[in-house]
């Protein structure tokens, strides 16, 4: 069933590839990701939690002279990976609707290879595999950014190709490194996860190969110091490769240090928290406050993702059920919040073709259901509660306070930071005097688009638990495992 | 004592074909050339890989009195030799009718002597005919490079070539001198056998013959010709040069070295390592900056090459699989490269500069995407075939404990990422207008059959994986 998904979107590109029609592509593009996205939901529902671990498994052989398996399945924490990839790639399609133009054939296909590859790293069990799907993205999302972006696109294209790449060069030496130790140790040479994840490595080793994953993990996510792609990436990349950039591809990264890091080098891991969340906090409130200052709405958006995502940081090296659920939780949130705080920025861009804040004003008087939503949207990024948002930033300061009471301060901190910047976007936006003469209001199907996915953060912000009880196994084992 | 002539079969059957090809050409009438020939070296190309599949011995054997050595790595580096010559006759017919020459036939038959050279480059059991064959393909290259009209830019190169490449023969041959001087014989197995330690004259012979094969392969500091020469001969010698001269280079490398001086593995493995990594720096960072794309290649060839060195540092037969394998992906990217480049030349070279691909997506989608794939295979992006080769190379050196090589070889494949992107840049990127000429089917079906293969392998590198195998395992026969 997982090779079904996979493989969906790859079927779909063919057939964007031999469509002769360029306006039809939109629509083989979204039946496609609809259709990935309700067998997603089939494999939601039918994942057995009391039983838990990896089910749905597909196996085949490969490359039996070295080993290399081609092997997905889903556990809780994939499966919340996966439903929110295949979500937010349909959400993706009507973001691309108007504002691609030209070239959609190109950009359909990209897409949808794109859907394939980020599926593919939620749902790999060998090592090898995940890495290919790790870097195939690369090509189809550079492309989107390059040829769609804006004026600085080609230089934000390679910056985040090269950035990657240079990063993930470390994550295939340290693989190979800890594949051929345990190959020497137990005499069975496999990039099996599963298996990796039962071997304990002397912590020498542990420590330098934690570093080297630590360098492919943090470009993607992205960590403090390691961040500086992103925020062009983002501005110059067109509303749908924003749209897949924050929703997807920054949690490549964390789903990386929960499913690679902490099981395999579980104490280096510990060792290391400290420094972590010492970054973490630097990401919170430093990115905080760029974002207080920028002027172009895009740069706020991005910047507050990488402040979200220190959250998320914090609470996987806080080593706490709290931290980890909250961080789990967080990082689907943040997905959804993003991307339709993407879409709507994208929205404005098509009407206004400006993003600069003080070009805009007074949007609500002509766009009523654009601001209510956008209203939505920016508190749950601020984490009121009952948005899904507070759920996610909640236990994570509980994880961190637990941790170590400072980072619980700090991190309490940044979302106060992170109010004053998301507010304050909002009512330069949206009241104060209008300065644009007129303004369309959301059409039906962004409208459609945007309720989808303010239902969602609605829905899940009271009922935490639908998404919750697929996480409980999986953290018990892991942690029970450290 | 046995000849045991059946054995060269193959080898006779290009040179026959070669020298009836000289006879023919005398009495084609000028027109029919072209098709004439080209049609020609195909048959002839594409029976011998049949030739090549059924003579190639599983357990090594050998010909008049152990000159020739063949096993399985001949035969997989003969048929690799052989597509490549392929595609290079294909992509030659499109270029021959694009560019005057009044020597069409000369061009072909020269090449069937270049092929022949190669394949008996890679089955040399013995210095003098690794030296003579080495010679029979290199100056039929010399020759391809300097056959077109009004080309000084080929004539350059070919006097190039031919200048750099005879002291790099010269070198080679006084290495071979001081070998045979020391055991009396030419016979691999019997030079092995006078060779165990490393005193001074066994030293130098060493670092001559070592020299003289980084001459020919273009690797730092010997590399000097390569991007005048690459950049200079026309677009379908650079390919042969590229791919042929290159995988016929290492695997007599491969071939002489194991036996010979496997005593000192160690020693002239950390050389090759050193020189290696220093090639892979040295080719990625002086590409950076190139906007013709032949020399851009050529500094990129510069670079792989250095990757496939570094290799050798491993356990022998670790190495020599991944040498081969990485011989695959890199032959198959640079007849895909090279062939790419000579579809979009067109007169006055244009179309072999940057600037000339420009918005090449909206004039031929088909050719930008193959580009994606050609260059993205080169850079080493998964899933494409080049992915693989460098995968395992690094299993090959993280095997022996070089994780600082390893990590080494992959900083520079980051470099040179910026500058396999560049064409992808100005091909999908910038505005503009691309120079496309009219495209000769045979060609373009030729490129896009290796380009499919750069993705079918990407996805399913197991059978040339298994097929490097069994070649390894044949070679190992050899020399145990």
């Amino acid at each position: 069933m997982v090779s079904v998904i996979l493989l969906l979107p790859l079927l779909g590109a063919l057939f964007v590839a031999l469509c002769r029609s360029e306006e039809r592509v939109k629509w083989i593009a979204l039946f496609t990701t609809g259709l990935t996205f309700l067998l997603s939901l089939y494999v939601l529902f039918n994942y057995d939690i009391s039983k838990g671990g990896f089910q749905f498994i597909d196996y085949g052989s490969w490359l039996p002279t070295f080993s290399i398996k081609y092997k997905v399945g889903v556990d809780g924490l994939s499966l919340i990976m996966l439903i929110m990839t295949t979500l937010i790639s349909f959400i993706a399609v009507p973001s691309a609707w108007r504002y691609i133009d030209r070239r959609k054939k190109l950009f359909y296909g990209l897409l949808l290879l794109l859907e394939t590859a980020m599926i593919g790293v939620f749902v790999s069990l060998d090592l090898l595999l995940f890495y290919i799907f790790w870097e195939a993205m690369l090509i189809p999302m550079s492309l989107i950014i390059g040829v769609w972006g804006g004026e600085r696109r080609i230089y934000s294209a390679l910056k985040f190709f090269i950035y990657t790449f240079a990063g993930s060069i470390f994550l295939l030496v340290g693989m190979v490194v800890l594949v051929i130790v345990y190959g020497s140790v137990t005499g069975n040479f496999t990039f099996d996860i599963l298996q990796l994840s039962h071997f304990k490595l002397p912590l020498e080793l542990q420590k330098w190969l934690f570093w080297a994953f630590f360098i492919a993990f943090a470009v993607k996510v992205p960590v403090f110091p390691f961040h500086t792609w992103l925020p062009d990436a983002h501005v110059e990349a067109p509303t749908p490769g924003s749209v897949i950039l924050a929703g997807v591809l920054l949690k490549m990264g964390t789903y990386g240090f929960l499913r690679f890091s902490l099981p395999f080098f579980p104490d280096a891991y510990r060792l290391y928290a400290p420094v972590i969340f010492i970054l973490g906090i630097i990401a919170i409130i430093y990115t905080a406050l760029v974002a207080l200052v920028q002027e172009d709405v895009k740069k706020i958006v991005a910047y507050s993702s990488v402040s979200h995502m220190g959250f998320v940081m914090i609470g996987l090296f806080s080593l706490n059920v709290q931290g980890i659920e909250g961080a789990i939780f967080q990082m689907l949130n943040h997905g959804l919040v993003s991307a339709a705080l993407f879409f709507i920025v994208g929205a404005i861009y098509e009407r206004l073709h400006t993003r600069k804040v003080e070009k805009m004003g007074g949007l609500a008087s002509f766009a009523p259901k654009l601001a209510a939503l956008a209203m939505l949207f920016t508190m749950a990024s601020v984490g009121l509660p009952g948005t899904s948002s507070f759920i996610g930033e909640f236990l994570t300061i509980l994880g961190g306070y637990r941790a170590a009471h400072w980072v619980g301060y700090l991190m309490a901190l940044g979302v106060i930071f992170g109010a004053a910047y998301m507010l304050y976007m909002y009512r330069n936006v949206f009241f104060l005097e209008p300065k644009v003469l007129s303004f369309k209001d959301l059409d039906l199907r962004e409208f459609l688009a945007l309720g989808f996915i303010a239902l969602l953060v609605i829905w899940w912000g009271f009922n935490p638990e639908f998404i919750m009880k697929f996480i409980h196994g999986y953290t018990a084992s892991l942690l029970g495992g450290v | 004592m046995e000849l045991n002539v059946k054995l060269l079969f193959p080898e006779f059957f290009v040179l026959t074909a070669a020298v009836v090809g000289i006879l023919i050409d005398l009495l084609l009438p000028k027109r029919m050339k072209n098709g004439f020939f080209a049609t020609f070296s195909v048959f002839v190309l594409f029976i011998c890989v049949f030739l090549v599949l059924f003579s190639s011995p599983f357990v090594p054997e050998e010909a008049f009195n152990g000159f020739v050595k063949k096993d399985l790595l001949t035969g997989l580096s003969q048929v690799l030799i052989l597509f490549s010559s392929l595609i290079a006759v294909f992509v030659s017919y499109g270029f021959l009718k694009k560019f005057d020459t009044d020597y069409v036939g000369e061009f072909y038959y020269t090449l069937l002597f270049a092929v022949f050279g190669a394949m008996l480059m890679v089955s040399a059991n013995e210095l003098a005919t690794l030296f003579v064959s080495l010679e029979v393909m290199s100056i039929s290259v010399y020759i391809l490079s300097a056959l077109f009209r009004k080309d000084y830019r080929g004539k350059e190169a070919a006097l190039k070539y031919f200048i750099m490449g005879s002291v790099g023969a010269a070198v080679i041959v006084y290495g071979f001198a001081l070998l045979y001087g020391l055991s009396g014989s030419t016979l691999y197995g019997e030079v092995g056998r006078a060779i165990s330690t490393l005193s001074f004259p066994v030293l130098l012979s060493l670092a001559l013959v070592i020299s003289g094969f980084l001459f020919k392969l273009g690797a730092v500091p010997f590399h000097g010709w390569t991007p005048d020469v690459y950049h200079g001969a026309p677009t379908p010698v650079t390919l042969f040069m590229g791919a042929v001269v290159k995988i016929a280079a290492f695997v007599a490398l491969l071939k002489l070295f194991y036996p010979v001086f496997l005593p000192l593995v160690s020693e002239w493995g950390e050389v090759f390592a050193v020189i290696g990594v220093v090639s892979a720096f040295a080719g990625a960072l002086m590409a950076l900056r190139q906007e013709n794309v032949k020399r851009m290649l050529a500094y990129s060839a510069i670079s792989h090459t250095g990757v496939v060195l570094t290799a050798l540092v491993s356990v022998p037969a670790v190495a020599v699989f991944s040498v081969l394998f990485y011989l695959f992906a890199y032959a198959f990217m640079t007849v895909a490269a090279f062939g790419f480049v000579s579809l979009l030349t067109e007169n006055g070279f244009k179309g072999e500069n940057l600037s000339d691909w420009r918005n090449l997506y909206g004039k031929s989608p088909f050719l930008a995407l193959s580009l994606v794939v050609i260059f993205m295979s080169l850079a080493g992006i998964p899933p494409l075939f080049g992915f693989w080769a460098k995968f395992y190379i690094l299993v090959a050196l993280v095997k022996v404990g070089k994780v600082g090589i390893a990590v080494a070889i992959l900083v520079a494949s980051v470099i040179s990422l910026y500058f396999y992107l560049r064409p992808v840049v100005y091909a999908f990127m910038r505005k503009g207008e691309a120079v496309l000429p009219p495209v000769e089917p045979f060609e373009l079906g030729a490129v896009a059959v290796t380009v499919l293969f750069l993705i079918i392998f990407g996805l399913f590198p197991e059978l040339i994986s298994q097929a490097s195998i069994f070649a390894l395992s044949s070679f190992l026969r050899g020399i145990i």
